[in-house]
């Protein structure tokens, strides 16, 4: 019956009250953030500001806290710099030699990941101490063998998308092994390499134990350390900082998954190669 | 001095033999094919010609110079793979000057060569677009140009045809046999499809298991078939093969049963066959006087306008027998079929054809 296509009104209003109620639910965290960042008073409290400022920004963007936001890119810059090269170098063989137990050893590898990382921070604390690696290449290090497990799997899946015949054609014609790599299986793996790097770099950027654990001082710390160690900093909690501390913190990630959005829809499909 | 020789190649994959012994010299500007079934080492042979495989044994020599262990390029081959292999992220002028860049020549000798070669295909129009953007018959154009315009001595296609559908096929072989006549580069080319071999070579190499049983021109191939494989593979229906089990007088029994009489002839020779070989086209249905004669029911007959395919079975025998403008039998009816000695193909017990 037509009737029953149309809904009545009073379903309309009850569907729009329930999206309205979730719409609160969800923003309500955000615009207490925003707005708490934004307001030269802010005490806490849930409330519009009187007066609009970005005056906790610019302190943010000031003295230990910038340093340690330049800690941060540094250390997710380079993790995922270091996976991403270590991967592909990992992967490549892994996806066209014929290597025994291949399967067996990746999927062994990717069983060590799922280790929760306290119960290997004490061997990795004392293992950094022994070599000197209590400091940001440590953590580098650390976290991009914490990484590479699940990167080695996902390039290698990847690689294996591209038809061997490329290769082949671009060797005929004279192409030597890098000369293979660099023309034709990374631009073509570009959606992949993509994937493996905001893995890494977010990971990195989110990270918490491993830094907290592995290096000594605030001006060593990344963000996610440097926000927990600013909480009740002399005494008070002053939340207009803590507040644009965190949406300082929070950029970055997002504006990467944004520059890469695209090539991270087309990362976990393969290179869909045709003829 | 052939172009290129390959001399007692083998080729073993782990303890798996592909490739026994294989030798074969192929002359410059001959359109070469190497026709098989699946499986017989035809594309290995073409890989190892090409450097894609090792050579485990054996040697290859181009221009008289052993190229073993010489890099593709250094070869002087260029190849055509059976999906085109075009770089999906390159547009066709940069796949077709990938082996100059390669090669590190100018930018401005890349854009003359690549333009030469377009003009020659007809791809002018298509330089900036992808490979995903061009038709099936667009693309093997763009991949005969990458082959070409390095200036190969030799061009090896890996069934490039088999992608592709009927209509287009029979369109892109002509191309491929008017590329040939025109620029006369030596051209190696694997195919498992004999109308396809029997139409566009020069020379065709019939291979099984890792062996050329016979290397010779289509229609030697066709008229005289040196072994019963190559006698059955080539010539669609295939060629009819009995294989003789006893000869009692005038009257010779198959192993699957027929009975043929050869009273008829003046010459004993047939008796001493060990496979007769006669193809479709020349058993007649009814036969005459003087041939080689048996009964047969007719199992099946495939019209197919201007001439019919008709099935028959002598016992377990099956015979194929090709009737132009019609068939004059039924199903089940038992005929006489007949042929004559002259058609026949016939081979002794080591596979050799007698003379």
């Amino acid at each position: 019956m037509i009737a029953g296509i149309r809904p009545s009104p009073a379903r309309t209003i009850s569907v729009n009250l329930l999206l309205g109620a979730v719409i609160i639910v969800w923003l309500s965290p955000m615009s207490w953030l925003i707005m708490t960042s934004v307001d030269p008073e802010a005490s806490g409290s849930f409330s519009v500001p009187s007066r609009i400022s970005l005056e906790h920004f610019a302190v943010v963007l000031s003295g230990t806290s910038l340093r340690q936001f330049i800690n941060s890119l540094v250390i997710a810059l380079a993790t995922a710099m270091l996976t991403t090269a270590v991967a592909c170098m990992a992967a490549y063989p892994f996806s066209r030699l014929k290597i025994p137990y291949k399967d067996t050893l990746l999927w062994s590898l990717a069983l060590l990941r799922i280790l929760p990382s306290t119960a290997i921070i004490i061997p990795v604390f004392l293992t950094g101490r022994v070599l000197g690696l209590l400091n940001a290449g440590g953590v580098v290090l650390i976290l991009t063998l914490m990484n590479l497990p699940f990167a080695i799997l996902l390039l290698k899946n990847f690689f294996d998308t591209i038809p061997t015949e490329l290769e082949e054609a671009a060797y005929i014609e004279g192409a030597t092994l890098t000369q293979n790599l660099l023309h034709v299986v990374f631009p073509l793996s570009r959606a992949g390499l993509a994937v493996i790097w905001f893995m890494a770099f977010t990971s990195a950027w989110n990270e918490f134990l491993f830094p907290f654990v592995m290096l000594r001082s605030d001006q060593e710390f990344p963000m996610a350390v440097g926000l927990y160690a600013a909480f009740g900093q002399y005494g008070t909690t002053d939340y207009g900082f803590l507040t644009a501390y965190s949406i300082i913190y929070a950029a970055p990630a997002v504006l990467v998954y944004f520059l890469l959005k695209r090539n991270l829809t087309t990362g976990f499909a393969g290179v869909g190669v045709k003829g | 001095m052939a172009l290129l020789q390959a001399r007692h190649f083998c080729k073993d994959f782990g303890a798996v033999n592909v490739i026994p012994d294989l030798s074969i010299d192929i002359q410059e500007g001959d359109f070469t094919v190497l026709v098989g079934p699946s499986g017989c080492g035809k594309s290995t042979l073409l890989r190892m010609i090409a450097g894609l495989e090792d050579i485990t044994r054996g040697e290859l020599l181009i221009d008289g110079r052993l190229a073993n262990d010489l890099h593709p390029r250094e070869r002087g081959i260029s190849m055509v793979f059976q999906s085109y292999a075009l770089y999906p992220h390159m547009s066709v002028s940069e796949n077709i000057g990938f082996g100059l860049k390669l090669e590190g020549c100018s930018k401005a000798e890349i854009k003359q060569r690549v333009g030469d070669v377009a003009d020659a295909l007809q791809l002018g129009e298509l330089l900036h677009r992808r490979p995903a953007q061009l038709s099936g018959g667009q693309r093997q154009r763009v991949a005969i140009g990458r082959a070409i315009v390095r200036k190969p001595r030799i061009i090896l296609f890996d069934e490039p045809l088999s992608n592709l559908d009927a209509k287009l096929r029979v369109e892109m072989r002509m191309e491929l046999m008017k590329f040939h006549s025109n620029h006369g580069i030596t051209t190696i080319y694997v195919t498992h499809d004999q109308v396809e071999a029997m139409t566009m070579a020069s020379r065709i190499a019939v291979m099984e298991k890792g062996q050329i049983r016979q290397f010779d021109t289509p229609k030697k191939l066709f008229d005289a078939p040196t072994d019963p494989f190559v006698a059955g593979f080539i010539g669609s229906p295939q060629m009819n093969l009995f294989e003789v089990s006893k000869v009692d007088g005038k009257t010779l029994v198959t192993k699957e049963g027929a009975t043929i009489s050869f009273a008829g002839l003046s010459s004993d020779r047939i008796g001493h066959a060990a496979t007769i070989g006669v193809r479709p086209e020349h058993v007649s249905i009814g036969g005459k006087e003087g041939e080689l004669a048996f009964m047969a029911r007719v199992d099946l007959i495939e019209n197919l306008g201007d001439e019919s395919i008709v099935h028959l079975v002598s016992g377990t025998q099956k015979i194929t027998a090709r009737a132009f403008y019609g068939a004059e039998c039924r199903v089940d009816q038992e005929v006489r079929l007949g042929f004559r000695e002259a058609n026949t193909h016939m081979f002794d017990q080591a596979g050799q054809r007698l003379a």
